[in-house]
């Protein structure tokens, strides 16, 4: 793997472990969230730093250039981040709708017991 | 005497909700029956809810658009909540004829079925006027939802629908936001509830616009054949 290449991965992966402290730090993200992009930083800087761990599994998959082996992982990690950012947003979909119906249902009742006042 | 709901979902219903809401007020008056209604205004953007207020017809907010099935879900809630027997489906928009409620909640009343499902289709009299797509579309969903069931549902799309109070508590509890209707009818004939269909006729329509729009068919064809095989094979939605 060329040189720019892995500086640029190692960069890359510092950046996203800082942005996801930052956001942490800030209280905008929970550590829950935050463990995904620790995750995928690491295994970026991994790929960076000891290709040749990698490059076995590169070259048995069919992989001949490294740089399309980054490129595939990435993609792939970046499949499944979606997946389960749409779990997330059905499941919260979900409870803001429940929370809607039940803020109906209440206000109706309120008006009602107002009324009879 | 069992306690009926109307639940009326609308949406942008302007034109025809205040007519819809008077023809069930008239009719009780007139054939001294008991039909209480609640119109789940589902956010609208136009002057459905400010009519409701003004005319104090009982009705329910939403906060935001729900769709459909978020809409009915709040209705179930409301009939669980105050303790209905009866739940009916009735659309804002002047399409359901208030009189072919009595024909939906006998079967219940009788307890000869759980769910009822009004339908335009097995009636000879076709006043039920239809886009051909459309037809086609029903028909092969019936078809399929006979597949899957081993049951003849014929108008499987009709929202005119009556239910006991079991499904009310089931419904309230959790109620599919897509296709609420074949999907239901599909999770019902699964258990093995007592499913029937009666006869009624529809108006077309006096306002609004379906839900299912021309150009989604194809989307809406496929979404229904997955969503209802998953309903197949977790038996529920």
């Amino acid at each position: 793997m060329s040189l720019p290449l892995t500086i640029a991965l190692i960069i890359f992966s510092v950046i996203l472990i800082a942005s996801a402290s930052v956001l942490v730090a800030k209280g905008k993200i929970p550590i829950k969230y935050s463990l995904l992009w620790y995750f995928f930083a690491i295994l970026i800087l991994l790929v960076g730093v000891i290709p040749d761990a990698f490059g076995a599994i590169g070259r048995l998959i069919g992989f001949n250039i490294m740089s399309d082996l980054v490129i595939g992982v990435i993609l792939v990690v970046l499949i499944f981040l979606n997946i389960a950012l749409t779990v997330m947003i059905a499941s919260q979909r979900r409870r803001v709708n429940l929370v809607s119906q039940e803020v109906a249902l209440l206000k109706k009742e309120l008006e009602d017991v107002k009324r009879k006042k | 005497m069992s306690k009926v709901l109307l639940i009326i979902p609308a949406y942008d219903e302007d034109a025809s909700i205040l007519r819809t809401c008077q023809g069930i007020i008239d009719y009780n008056k007139e054939h001294h029956t008991h039909y209480d209604f609640i119109v789940i205004n589902d956010s609208s953007n136009d002057s459905t809810g400010q009519i409701l207020d003004e005319a104090k017809l009982p009705h329910i907010d939403h906060i935001y658009n729900l769709g459909i099935g978020g809409a009915m879900q709040t209705g179930y809630k409301y009939a669980r909540d105050y303790g209905y027997d009866i739940a009916v489906q009735f659309d804002g928009d002047g399409q359901h004829d208030i009189s072919y409620v009595a024909d939906l909640i006998r079967p219940i009343q009788d307890d000869e079925a759980s769910l009822v499902i009004g339908s335009r289709f097995i009636t000879n009299s076709g006043h039920f006027r239809s886009t051909f797509a459309r037809r086609i579309g029903i028909k092969i969903i019936s078809d399929y939802m006979q597949l899957l069931t081993h049951r003849r549902i014929t108008d499987t799309t009709s929202g005119f629908r009556a239910c006991n109070h079991q499904l009310i508590t089931t419904f309230a509890q959790d109620y599919p936001s897509e296709y609420p209707e074949p999907v239901t009818t599909t999770f019902c004939l699964l258990r093995h509830d007592r499913v029937v269909e009666v006869p009624v006729k529809m108006n077309a329509r006096e306002a609004g616009s379906s839900s299912i729009r021309t150009w989604k068919n194809v989307y809406y064809m496929i979404n229904v054949f997955l969503t209802l095989l998953v309903v197949k094979v977790r038996g529920r939605y």
